[in-house]
């Protein structure tokens, strides 16, 4: 048999030849196969960007389930990023023009990607939605959502925060439980968290032998987050004066922010970065007695059989309470914004939708036909402490949020509120400052923000 | 075809360099350009081209869904005003004169040891080394457990022993230096490459020398250092580079940590980069951010050109002057 030999030259032209083939025949746009079928109904497939870790994203799931029954030519392609840099994710998936459909947003980051367009206005698409009835939902749900008079988001997760207790750890120190609707001062409560707060050789904190920087149970967890600003008003303080003014400087403010510091730094109830710890410090992990929570953890709480109930989050001057909720939002340049609207709208505000979030412990529900079904599950806590929740987020006599004296969520600014305080929250935690020595000027740098939306 | 003895090394091999180019021929020029336009195209689109798009959208105010508007220097002048921008320089600077003399020294203090030949070699080579393979966000978490102040593996035996324990991750003082300790911990790359140099060192070199009475010090001094310079200065280029750039580390121990704050008390953790990345993915202010990035690229440029320019004083090149 002939052996035929190929040049080097030959060889190159063969493969520069079939490399430009590949390329074109790869650059070609689809051709649409027609199956002769005729019209139907158009499969769809929404981007959705989740946040917040396994446990949001089962309920997720479990949601996109159920709404793929009904509506079959709905696919769902899902992004999830979990812990605090879900806003980074998203706007690089929007910057590089990958933006989701939809997306879980969180309350802080609704109003500054509002701002900047990213929201689409909701209120056209309740309308014009037959099923949408505003009378159906609890008052003050929307709060979070809100700027210039339109919603921009539909409540998904959340609703009041409260105190938990753990009460299997009352029992082992022999301390009768809070009622839930029984309003401690701040004195009852750090007299109470004292006598719960143990270090690792068992002394507490009224011990001469106590050791604040080995302590395995804490008495009590303060919010410091999400939960702050309900210590600023039951000192009578504001966060945001009807006046547009944020007199964080005032001595009711800056007394409320020594307290919040000084029960990890004076009276040693509450973890502090000052003591920093080994491991997990929650209610859920057994290592501390009472924790300013949301309702949204109560599933998570569950999840780690935890024994517990409920009651008012302490008071100094006025008994504030106080919750909110985060939504799934709309991208202002989806390409279904309708498809969109149906999903989320379903998710959040109709009575299948709801029940997941409802039998899963995610929200407090913001229908209100599902009010006993939140009430009587059986579920921990039992059905008198989670009526404190209902409690906490009716009352108009306690019930507050901030920017309540301007009609708006912190004005629309609060991640960059938030990006601003950090380092002073910090030094303050600590123990390095006093909240007077930095009020003046996390007032005025707050001041500008909510006028300008800028730090500097 | 000999270069002339008259011509100097350096000119005899421009010459013969483009004796090589003008025999080729028209084919063979066509298929080089063939095969090197991919990475050419991949260099201008996705490398040149961005960069000058950063130039002009440092010049507008662009907050990424709406078009840019132009805005002239302002995105510069107001920057010059930003306290958290000063700050940011701060803490970087500090960072890079504390981080590039300790990782050379470091890095090439390991090379040392293990370029030496005794029993287990390979072994301490490659426990030097895996550091380096591991991924940033394993790196800073698990030194967010390391550095923990009362119960980690560093601050609890210096408790048991009486000495003084720093909080390493909460004090402003200390955040700083901590970050340059994990960088430290990761240096693999660099001992490897020190490594490499310092076994291409000729024995004839280190024979010489100690049939002339050189010491070990003298050794080193006269030997080995100006023979690994060249590699000294390549690393202290690259780190240089590097080490303004940190961001890795930071954004994991302190942005993205839920009970942290944005940047460490007092701002203490506020690196450049994670300022510009705040203000392009937090802020919105994508033109803000790309002048940060062009006024870091012309530091480090100045920056690496002084290098370049101090390399006549201190590194030896073996080919200068020296045999065809």
């Amino acid at each position: 048999m002939q052996r035929t030999a190929m040049s080097r030259r030959s060889f190159l032209q063969l493969a520069a030849g079939s490399t430009a083939a590949a390329a074109l025949a790869a650059c070609a746009p689809p051709v649409a196969v027609s199956d002769g079928s005729g019209a139907a109904a158009e499969p769809i497939t929404l981007n959705f960007f989740n946040r917040g870790g396994q446990f949001i994203e089962n309920v997720m799931d479990q949601q996109m389930s159920l709404y793929r029954e009904a509506n079959p030519n709905i696919e769902f392609e899902i992004n999830a990023v979990a812990g605090a840099s879900h806003q980074e994710a998203l706007l690089i998936m929007i910057s590089a023009g990958t933006g989701p459909d939809m997306w879980f947003d969180a309350n802080r980051t609704t109003g500054p990607l509002t701002r900047k367009g990213v929201t689409t206005n909701l209120e056209p698409y309740f309308e014009a939605d037959p099923e949408f009835n505003e009378d159906d939902y609890v008052e003050n749900v929307w709060i979070a959502q809100t700027y210039d008079g339109a919603r921009w988001g539909i409540p998904w997760d959340s609703g009041a925060m409260l105190m938990a207790f753990n009460i299997d750890l009352f029992d082992e120190v022999g301390v009768p439980y809070p009622e839930p609707n029984q309003w401690m001062t701040w004195d009852e409560v750090v007299e109470l968290a004292k006598v719960l707060t143990f270090d690792l050789d068992d002394n507490s904190v009224n011990d001469s032998d106590f050791n604040p920087a080995r302590v395995r149970q804490y008495g009590l967890i303060a919010g410091k987050g999400h939960g702050r600003p309900t210590y600023i008003w039951a000192n009578d303080a504001e966060v945001i004066a009807d006046d547009g003014t944020m007199p964080m400087d005032s001595d009711e403010f800056i007394e409320a922010m020594n307290w919040l510091a000084d029960l990890g730094l004076k009276h040693f109830v509450s973890p502090s970065p000052a003591y920093e710890a080994a491991g997990e410090i929650s209610i859920q992990a057994g290592t501390v007695a009472m924790q300013h929570i949301g309702v949204w953890s109560l599933g998570r709480i569950n999840q780690a059989g935890t024994n517990w109930g409920t009651f008012p989050v302490p008071y100094n001057k006025t008994k504030t309470s106080y919750g909110h909720y985060s939504p799934l939002c709309v991208f202002s340049q989806t390409d279904y914004p309708q498809e969109s609207y149906d999903f989320i709208s379903w998710a959040c505000l109709s009575n299948a939708g709801q029940q997941i979030l409802v039998d899963l412990g995610m929200q407090q529900p913001t229908r209100k036909d599902l009010r006993e079904q939140f009430l009587n599950n059986s579920e921990p806590p039992a059905p008198e402490y989670r009526q404190a929740f209902y409690d906490a987020f009716e009352d108009q006599a306690t019930f507050r949020w901030p920017g309540d004296t301007i009609g708006s969520y912190y004005g629309g600014w609060y991640q960059t509120m938030l990006d601003f305080w950090g380092p002073y929250l910090d030094q303050h935690w600590i123990g390095d400052v006093r909240w007077e020595d930095v009020a003046t000027e996390v007032r005025q740098g707050s001041e500008q923000i909510l006028q300008t939306g800028e730090i500097s | 075809m000999q270069s002339s003895p008259a011509q100097s090394a350096p000119e005899a091999q421009t010459d013969r360099g483009l004796r090589f180019f003008q025999r080729l021929s028209f084919e063979e020029t066509l298929f080089g350009w063939m095969f090197i336009i991919p990475a050419v195209l991949g260099l201008l689109f996705f490398r040149l081209g961005p960069v000058f798009a950063s130039f002009y959208l440092s010049l507008t105010k662009y907050e990424i869904i709406t078009a840019p508007q132009w805005i002239g220097f302002a995105n510069y002048t107001k920057l010059v005003k930003d306290a958290l921008w000063l700050r940011s320089i701060e803490v970087t600077l500090w960072y890079v004169t504390l981080f590039v003399p300790l990782s050379l020294t470091f890095a090439y203090a390991v090379a040392l040891l293990m370029s030496r030949n005794v029993r287990g070699i390979t072994t301490y080579r490659t426990l030097w080394y895996l550091p380096s393979v591991v991924p940033v966000v394993a790196s800073a978490t698990i030194w967010r457990w390391g550095l923990n102040p009362e119960f980690g593996p560093i601050n609890y035996p210096l408790k048991v022993l009486g000495l003084p324990a720093p909080r390493w991750l909460t004090d402003p003082d200390w955040i700083v230096p901590s970050i340059v300790f994990i960088g430290l911990w990761g240096l693999g790359n660099s001992v490897l490459i020190f490594l490499a140099s310092l076994i291409s060192v000729p024995r004839t070199y280190y024979e010489a020398a100690e049939v002339d009475g050189a010491n070990s010090w003298a050794r080193f001094r006269h030997v080995t250092l100006p023979l690994t310079s060249s590699i000294i200065f390549y690393q202290l280029i690259v780190t240089v580079i590097n080490s303004f750039q940190v961001f890795g580390v930071a954004y994991i121990l302190f942005v993205s940590n839920p009970s942290a704050s944005s940047a460490g008390p007092n701002n203490a953790a506020l690196f450049y980069v994670l300022y510009m990345f705040r203000n392009a993915f937090g802020y919105f202010r994508n033109g803000y951010a790309s002048a940060m990035a062009w006024i870091l690229f012309l530091v480090i440029m100045l920056l690496t050109a002084i290098l370049f320019y101090s390399q006549r004083r201190w590194v030896y090149y073996e080919t200068e002057g020296g045999g065809s």
